[in-house]
């Protein structure tokens, strides 16, 4: 029955593919599974070893779907580069969102023995449950919240400072706008989604004190006509930049600057690029920025720090990566050279140094009250 | 203010063509005596099939014709698993919307290769918008009645269609006589099945016409979900319209309205916006209620009137 559904698995993750990702040679003898390890995370065999071979091991990345263009495009990016540098053995797998079907796709992984497995958020519960059952498998879930918190001694949590990222691009936006209105058009409301807006009012803020930001919430991630809906209604208000944190349906955002000759700013990856890449300049050339969540280097700097020995597991706490790590940040390409100015770049440049320094610091919406939340965002309601 | 007035008005009836004709095709199967549960799948295979075809012939025609054939291929299939397979309405209806949920992804997939979006992979084309001769210099009016896609014109005009296809053709004459008593209707010679079948074609083609407008007009692209429930608001639009075009479509723009007043409302409010935006489905069922409530009310009074007239009947019989 096992086999049957790794074969089933095989086959399907062999039919997704494309090319590289799979048919790899036969794993190298895994070394962490010949090392007993313990439970005391602070003796585990990676710290010991002092810097661990990574060649050949086998890594398999959990994502939600391939081709949106943005999140999971990127994290198949980072994967492929961490191939690359260490020549790891790598698959991934297309889990979808549907969190019910996580578990049978985690006892794949499990039987399946990858030495490092990389996960959604969704996947959290599993591992707090069964990873101490898999000790010479290592679990690495991204993108969780800064919150979480897992005790198993071979998992490892990480969660992006997005709000640092979104700080800048409140900067460059309140900088850059005529009107002194920006918007501001997300997903859900959620703290994922809060932590954005909180970030980016926050930079605002900072910035130019009277200025005002619309916000709203598509209530899902698809609807671009809704999304497109909000925009125009922002845009009304005299909004003209609008920052879209609302997965795929920002193209609807994008569309209604594009028609109403504003700007907007992308969101997770460098959106201007991508879309100028595939041809698609018209709908480019509005994308000012883009708010960066640079999943695909977290996952470099995350095999880096295996490599090198370091003991990642050892803490239980959810790790935050941020502005210092490069694993957030603000996109600079050649709108962002035409539309900001030098001196709103210089600006950015300065807060970027001033938080990693530690001399600014930016409040996350995780570690904020639903009221405090509110207040930020009704103070500067236009 | 005026600016303020214009942008509302031009919203609500954007906003509302897609519910205009998810309404419409719900109320045709309503009045053949089936209730259209699939005009959200409808709708998705639509917009889909609308944006592959007018990529393909590059042609805006092609591309509004191909996504009322979707339409019609589903409400095909749904009419031969119903009427011809037997089977069970709702669940038919649930499972093709479930289907065409996974099916358009999958689709999606096989064409371009990405999940989401057709965006930057297939050159699509939109329904050109209209800018209304005389009325357009109207002040106040005007910006909110031109310069909407000919879509949003063609769903008002659709109202007046099947309305005139109801109520003054010859097919609509049998299609409600089927509605209204199926074993009276082939008890005189038409086929049930036929007209049904007929009612969920044309229905597809006007949800088709929905789907075509979200991802040929909206915007001129297909994404995943992109009718994200328009076609179930439509369909209670109807519900509270019961079987009556005209009516559905105040619903739809009512129900259009309400997403409006919620959009504004979450630029100042976002507590109000979420109560707003629960409305439309509060408006449904209470709409619903009172619906029933006046049915029943008139079949009381019907019936009293029967048992009247026949107690009259038989007391003149007596006289006699």
């Amino acid at each position: 029955m096992k086999m049957k559904k790794l074969l089933a698995l095989v086959l399907s993750t062999t039919l997704l593919l494309s090319s590289a990702a799979c048919g790899g040679p036969a794993p190298a003898p895994s070394e962490a599974a010949t090392d007993p390890v313990t439970s005391e995370p602070a003796t585990s065999a990676d710290a010991a070893a002092g810097g661990v071979e990574l060649e050949g091991k086998r890594v398999m990345l959990a994502l939600n779907a391939l081709g949106d263009l943005s999140f999971n495009d990127l994290l198949y990016q980072g994967l492929q580069a961490i191939e690359k540098t260490h020549k790891l053995d790598v698959e991934y797998a297309e889990v979808g969102t549907d969190i019910s079907t996580y578990e049978g796709y985690f006892f794949d992984f499990v039987d399946a023995g990858y030495d490092y497995v990389f996960l959604r958020s969704g996947f959290l519960d599993l591992c707090k449950n069964y990873a101490q059952d898999y000790p010479e498998m290592r679990f690495i879930v991204y993108d969780t919240t800064p919150l979480d918190v897992c005790e198993q001694p071979n998992v490892y949590l990480y969660a992006s400072s997005t709000y640092e990222a979104a700080y800048l691009v409140g900067i460059a936006a309140a900088k850059t706008s005529e009107t002194g209105v920006i918007g501001f058009v997300g997903g859900q409301e959620n703290p994922l989604i809060n932590d954005f807006l909180c970030g980016y009012i926050q930079g605002a803020l900072s910035a130019k004190e009277d200025i005002k930001v619309c916000s709203a919430f598509v209530g899902n991630y698809n609807d671009t006509a809704k999304a497109l809906e909000l925009a125009n209604m922002q845009i009304g208000k005299n909004a003209d930049i609008i920052f879209a944190a609302c997965g795929g349906a920002s193209l609807g955002v994008f569309q209604a600057c594009k028609d109403a000759g504003k700007l907007a700013i992308g969101c997770d990856s460098d959106q201007y690029s991508i879309y100028n890449a595939k041809g698609e300049t018209d709908l480019a050339s509005v994308i000012m920025t883009s708010c960066l969540k640079k999943i695909d280097v977290s996952l470099e700097s995350i095999m880096a720090h295996i490599a090198d020995g370091e003991d990642i597991f050892a803490d239980s706490q959810a790790a935050s990566l941020n502005l210092a790590d490069g694993v957030v940040g603000i996109a600079d390409n050649e709108n962002y050279q035409k539309f900001v100015s030098a001196e709103t770049q210089e600006l950015v440049k300065q807060a970027e140094e001033d938080i990693k320094a530690g001399k600014v610091e930016v409040r996350s919406a995780y570690f904020m009250s639903q009221d405090e939340i509110d207040q930020l965002v009704n103070s500067v309601t236009p | 203010m005026i600016n303020f007035i214009t942008n509302f008005g031009f919203s609500v009836l954007r906003l509302s063509t897609p519910i205009i004709y998810a309404a419409l095709a719900c109320t045709v199967t309503k009045k053949a005596g089936l209730l259209n549960m699939s005009v959200e799948g409808m709708m998705l295979c639509a917009a889909l099939l609308g944006v592959i075809s007018s990529a393909l012939t590059q042609s805006v025609l092609l591309g509004v014709l191909g996504a009322m054939l979707a339409g019609c291929l589903v409400g095909a299939l749904i009419s031969y698993v119903n009427l011809v397979g037997k089977s069970e309405l709702y669940l038919t209806c649930i499972a093709i919307n479930l289907m065409a949920t996974g099916g358009t992804t999958f689709a999606l997939y096989m064409i371009t290769g990405a999940k989401g979006t057709t965006f930057s992979y297939l050159a699509s084309l939109a329904v050109p918008t209209i800018q209304i001769p005389i009325i357009k210099d109207i002040p106040l009016l005007g910006p909110i009645l031109s310069g909407h896609s000919l879509l949003t014109y063609l769903a008002f005009l659709c109202t007046a269609l099947i309305w005139w296809l109801l109520f003054k053709t010859r097919l609509g004459l049998r299609l409600r006589s089927v509605g209204e008593n199926p074993h009276a209707a082939e008890s005189v010679g038409i086929s049930v099945t036929r007209i049904r079948t007929t009612a969920y074609l044309i229905a597809g083609a006007v949800a088709g016409l929905g789907g075509a407008f979200m991802s040929m007009s909206y915007v001129a692209w297909f994404s995943r979900d992109m009718v994200a429930g328009r076609g179930f608001i439509g369909l209670s639009a109807n519900n509270i319209a019961n079987g009556s075009p005209v009516v559905a479509t105040i619903f739809s723009m009512l129900f259009g309205m309400a997403d409006t007043v919620a959009n504004i409302l979450q630029l100042t409010d976002a507590g109000i916006a979420y109560f707003v935006k629960m409305l439309p489905y509060v408006i449904t069922i209470v709409g619903m209620v009172v619906m029933s409530v006046f049915q029943i009310r008139r079949r009381k009074h019907m019936k009293q009137k029967a048992v009247a007239a026949a107690i009259q009947e038989a007391a003149a019989e007596k006289q006699t």
